[in-house]
């Protein structure tokens, strides 16, 4: 393989983690409303988009607010997952190898707690349910730096 | 990666971020008022009572929308719209809410139970605004239907103004024969600190109630009954809270023993919200003599640009000055 090729699957990587993450971050909030009225509410993706639709700057419901504050986790981890792959060096395949499964791991793990979270407190719902919106920010961002550790650990012993 | 593709993702991030702040802001306060105007003339009940709910929170700047929420709250049309519509006017537009007050006061004494159970809930759903309309529900509190007279309790709950007439009329309910009637009395007890000795004296014979909904119901309004939240406390909400019509309405239920607070209530005669001034003037007004260092207040805000407000005003003049007439 070429430094070229291996510097374009490198850039290509990057930007899809960097906007996979931002989008998600914003998406997973929506995306977990309307599988929850599809699934449990028996209603179609029409009429669960237009829930969505409905709800996004309802007071008390502010789904809008919430897509946000759960991208922010997200969207600092996209900022230093593009400074992070985008700043390595694309010779050096091992540290590549070792950085990209570090930030392999911890977006999987953001995606897999922050979709867990929400779609479990729709479909419990509970007086003070509003609380895991809450809370599931600060989880998230304690949970990129686990994620990276172990991810990273995981990569130095496949790149060797 | 070069700095350039690098910095353009950044770049993006930042359009992507403003945008967001854009649409935000577009949605939010007095900016959206003509979407939800439009919201309320849809046939989508629940994008309806959103956005009659989204009107009460931008509160005054909502002005546009009164018109269709009087015809909302007034029209023939579902029961829950007429009160979700009525709730918002008081954050809006008093004298709004007062004209649906006057429409639905003659349909207590419909015969049909819907409609005097409709018009207790849209009273209710007016809150303190509905202060006049108490006397009517008064009367229906021992109708025959046992809905209508929930809604009554509520609506009385809702309204608590004034607190001695507010209170016999719900120690009447606490001993009605249908026990979701006594419960409905016994919560308004237990969350507003409202209990006299009377009803405490009842609240402790309904702990022996046969149903355990009740008794335990009871049981926690004796409660709180024998521990009363402070003025102090009611101050302090009053400063910290961005929704001071709680507090307010509080210290209006308690009268003269509240008088520590008419220095706070004077200077919030002067509030933005008319729904402020007006539960401002009525605790003044509960207070009787109590409140003469408010007088010169009242007297500046005789000229108040809102006309229920300017009567509160007045009639919290009336009751420092001359209580026995007022009491009248």
């Amino acid at each position: 393989m070429t430094d070229q090729t291996l510097n374009r699957r490198l850039t290509t990587f990057t930007v899809t983690v960097y906007w996979g993450c931002i989008l998600l971050g914003l998406g997973i909030p929506w995306f977990a409303t309307i599988t929850v009225d599809m699934l449990k509410h028996d209603q179609s993706l029409v009429q669960a988009t237009h829930q969505l639709q409905l709800h996004l700057f309802a007071p008390g419901y502010n789904l809008f607010l919430v897509a946000i504050l759960n991208a922010v986790p997200f969207v600092l981890f996209a900022v230093f997952s593009l400074l992070h792959m985008g700043l390595a060096s694309p010779e050096d395949r091992r540290l590549c190898g070792r950085r990209a499964t570090g930030v392999l791991v911890v977006m999987i793990g953001l995606i897999g707690l922050s979709a867990w979270t929400h779609v479990m407190t729709l479909w419990h719902p509970d007086a003070q349910g509003a609380l895991a919106y809450l809370f599931l920010p600060v989880l998230l961002f304690g949970l990129i730096p686990i994620g990276y550790a172990i991810g990273r650990g995981a990569g130095t012993w496949i790149f060797r | 990666m070069t700095a350039r593709q690098i910095g353009l993702n950044l770049g993006l991030l930042a359009v992507l971020i403003a945008l967001l702040g854009i649409i935000y802001w577009q949605h939010t306060g007095a900016r959206a008022v003509p979407e939800l105007i439009q919201a309320l003339q849809s046939d989508d009940l629940q994008a309806q009572l959103l956005a009659a709910h989204g009107l009460k929170d931008i509160g005054v700047a909502a002005q546009a929308a009164v018109p269709r929420l009087l015809e909302l709250a007034t029209a023939d049309g579902r029961s829950l719209l007429h009160s979700q519509a009525a709730g918002a006017l008081p954050w809006i537009d008093l004298s709004s809410a007062r004209k649906v007050m006057l429409a639905w006061l003659p349909k207590l004494q419909d015969p049909d139970p819907q409609v005097r159970r409709d018009a207790a809930a849209v009273l209710g759903a007016l809150g303190p605004v509905a202060k006049p309309a108490v006397h009517s529900l008064l009367g229906i509190v021992n109708d025959p239907n046992t809905v209508v007279r929930d809604r009554v309790v509520r609506a009385l709950g809702a309204i608590a103004l004034p607190n001695e007439l507010v209170v016999r009329g719900l120690m009447q309910a606490l001993r009605d024969p249908e026990w979701t009637v006594r419960y409905a009395a016994i919560t308004q007890f237990s969350y507003s600190g409202a209990s006299s000795p009377e009803s405490l004296v009842i609240l402790r014979e309904l702990t022996q109630d046969p149903n355990q909904t009740v008794a335990l119901s009871a049981q926690s309004a004796v409660d709180s009954g024998a521990r009363p939240i402070s003025v102090s406390v009611y101050l302090l909400t009053l400063d910290q809270s961005t929704d001071r019509t709680y507090p307010l309405l509080q210290l209006a239920r308690l009268g003269p023993g509240a008088a520590e607070a008419v220095p706070k209530l004077s200077s919030l005669l002067a509030a933005d919200k008319p729904l402020e001034r007006y539960l401002a003037a009525c605790a003044l007004e509960t207070m009787g003599p109590a409140a003469r260092d408010a007088a010169s207040y009242l007297q500046r805000s005789l000229e108040d640009s809102d006309p229920i407000v300017r009567e509160a005003v007045a009639e919290a003049l009336q009751a420092i000055e001359n209580p026995r007439s007022a009491a009248s």
